[in-house]
């Protein structure tokens, strides 16, 4: 192995551009196309002005719960920009939270907390009012739960003595615990969970996509290598054509591996998405083998990359990255046969394991030829 | 030795070699001559283990081909017509190329002098701006990375300059006398068999060939 990673070294000093473009394109692919459509999504989000005239938790929770709605883009401003933006269109309505806020809920005062102004156009001005009252009642109830606890505990005597704080915050706690926006729902089947602001194109599908077209065209030296004259040589050195080509399969695998886990650290570093390392292997596994097989098939590196081209792309295609989730989701043989299924799943067995594993042995007991 | 019996090849109904006997001592330098068709390459190639033949024995150093073609091949270097070479490695990565592939470990410095031997002194040079007798001379050195005893040549001087095609068959002979190296050599061109063959083999039925290697006063061996 030693003198195969020697040999193989030479030949990457002379194609060391090329090698590493295609080596680190799925990740810059991923993350290019990952930030323009998160950028274009941010962009598509509803622009809405909120005004903060006290500075206190209730007021923030407010304002971090309509931050959290996935459709719309809050501004913190002041009073009279925000009509004027609002006046210029620019904001699509704006609320007012006036002081007083969190000693009104504590209060149980629901009225005249917040002041909401739209324009003739604003079309989020009801979603975001509907939002707000919900969590002002949600508070003002949660707040009065509290009361009712602390009399309770009066009226039997309780050694306990804890605050309003204590037990506001532990009914946030169980609100967290128990939110049902997030919780696993079954029906007849297994457990889905509900991601309330998913991408539009997910990370590692397109990982996926790209790292399978570089991993084909990085795999074009099969094909390079096969037609040359040189590799005739084999027949009268320390290795055959297949033990030659079976090494370097090898170490292109590992190479690419180290390449996916760095290509793993990032994604996760730039978008807080992670997939195991094992996964990774057994992923560049198949897909080295594949690659492998594919351009074995080939005489011409044009024929080779035309149809490695065309392959990502139906692989893209079929595999759900780029088909509307909810199609994808109904078709479910299309998991069987969504060649990054392993990739996704964590699956380390499927059909397409099945299939290189098979084309894999019946290419290594074929007789090896020289072409002189 | 090499020891060749009966030895017949045939494409289909197409009969190309047909009951060859020869044998072929160390040291000496064999020539291959015949019409295009007649069969010389696809002697080579079975002498190489590149091609089977349909019936015959073919014997090395007393192995045989059919039971040890792993020990044969360790004992053959073969130079095909074409350049088998990396082109856009220089001369000093092809010759540490395919030395890492070899069974024998050689330095740098052997590997410069077997270039220097054969006058193939662009050590830094790269393959694609070699000429063409440049490139046949590193064609036959990479062949010799690992000491064969029976070397297997065709046509290596196809298309180069004479000063080119002289200095290797120079080189070959010295070779075969000095190292006791078996060779086997195809080439077209008669003066350069003459002066580099010690026996030439004429393959075909074409009486061409025994009329001009008679008019250079040889008699040649019918195959």
């Amino acid at each position: 192995m030693k003198q195969i990673i020697a040999t193989r070294l030479m030949h990457w000093k002379k194609q060391w551009i090329s090698l590493v473009f295609w080596l680190l394109f799925p990740l810059i692919a991923t993350v290019s196309i990952t930030m323009v459509i998160d950028t274009l999504q941010e962009d598509a989000k509803v622009p809405v002005g909120i005004v903060l005239k006290e500075q206190t938790d209730a007021a923030e929770e407010l304002v971090a719960e309509i931050k959290s709605a996935p459709y719309v883009r809050l501004q913190l401003l002041s009073e009279n920009e925000a009509l004027q933006e609002l006046e210029k269109q620019d904001l699509d309505s704006v609320f007012v939270i006036h002081g007083g806020f969190e000693q009104n809920i504590e209060q149980d005062n629901r009225s005249g907390l917040i002041t909401g102004y739209e324009s003739d156009v604003s079309f989020a001005y009801l979603p975001v009012k509907e939002m707000i009252i919900s969590h002002v009642q949600q508070e003002t109830g949660r707040t009065k739960a509290a009361y009712a606890v602390k009399n309770l505990e009066q009226q039997y005597n309780g050694q306990e003595e804890w605050t309003l704080e204590e037990i506001k915050a532990k009914s946030k706690e169980i609100q967290q615990e128990e939110n049902l926006l997030n919780t696993a729902l079954t029906f007849q089947g297994t457990p889905e969970t509900v991601n309330d602001n998913p991408r539009l194109f997910p990370v590692w599908n397109l990982w996926g996509i790209f790292s399978l077209l570089s991993t084909l065209l990085v795999f074009d030296w099969v094909i390079k290598e096969k037609q040359s004259k040189a590799i005739m040589r084999l027949a009268f050195s320390r290795w055959s054509l297949k033990s030659y080509l079976l090494q370097n399969l090898v170490l292109y695998t590992v190479v690419l591996w180290i390449i996916n886990l760095l290509a793993a650290g990032s994604l996760y570093f730039i978008f807080g998405e992670w997939i195991s390392p094992a996964n990774l292997l057994s992923f560049q596994v198949l897909l080295s083998m594949a690659a492998f097989l594919f351009a074995n098939m080939f005489n011409s590196p044009f024929y080779y990359y035309t149809m490695s081209f065309a392959l990502a792309l139906v692989v893209g295609v079929c595999s759900g990255a780029l088909l509307p989730s909810a199609i994808a989701a109904n078709w479910k043989w299309f998991d069987a046969i969504n060649p990054l299924n392993p990739l996704l799943s964590g699956d380390y067995l499927s059909l397409w394991t099945a299939a290189v594993v098979l084309s894999s042995v019946l290419w290594f007991f074929r007789k090896e030829q020289y072409h002189a | 030795m090499l020891d060749v019996q009966s030895l017949s090849k045939a494409y289909g109904r197409k009969q190309i070699l047909k009951n060859l006997s020869f044998s072929v001592k160390p040291g000496e330098v064999i020539g291959l001559v015949g019409e295009n068709g007649a069969g010389k390459s696809t002697l080579l190639h079975i002498l190489a283990t590149l091609s089977n033949p349909t019936s015959g024995t073919v014997m090395l150093n007393n192995h045989s081909y059919q039971t040890s073609i792993k020990k044969i091949r360790k004992r053959i270097g073969f130079v095909s017509q074409d350049i088998a070479l990396w082109e856009e490695f220089t001369v000093k990565e092809n010759m540490i190329f395919f030395e890492k592939l070899s069974w024998n470990d050689k330095t740098n410095e052997e590997l410069r002098q077997l270039c220097s031997d054969m006058k193939l002194n662009k050590w830094n040079d790269t393959v694609k701006n070699l000429s063409g007798g440049m490139k046949r001379k590193l064609n036959i050195a990479v062949s010799l990375i690992h000491d064969p005893d029976l070397l297997l040549l065709d046509e290596p001087t196809a298309g180069i300059d004479l000063k080119s095609r002289k200095e290797i068959g120079s080189y070959l002979s010295s070779l075969a006398k000095a190292q006791d190296k078996m060779i086997i050599y195809t080439s077209h061109d008669m003066d350069e068999i003459m002066q580099v063959c010690d026996r030439i083999y004429c393959i075909g039925d074409d009486p061409f060939y025994h009329e001009v290697l008679e008019s250079y006063g040889k008699n040649p061996e019918l195959l």
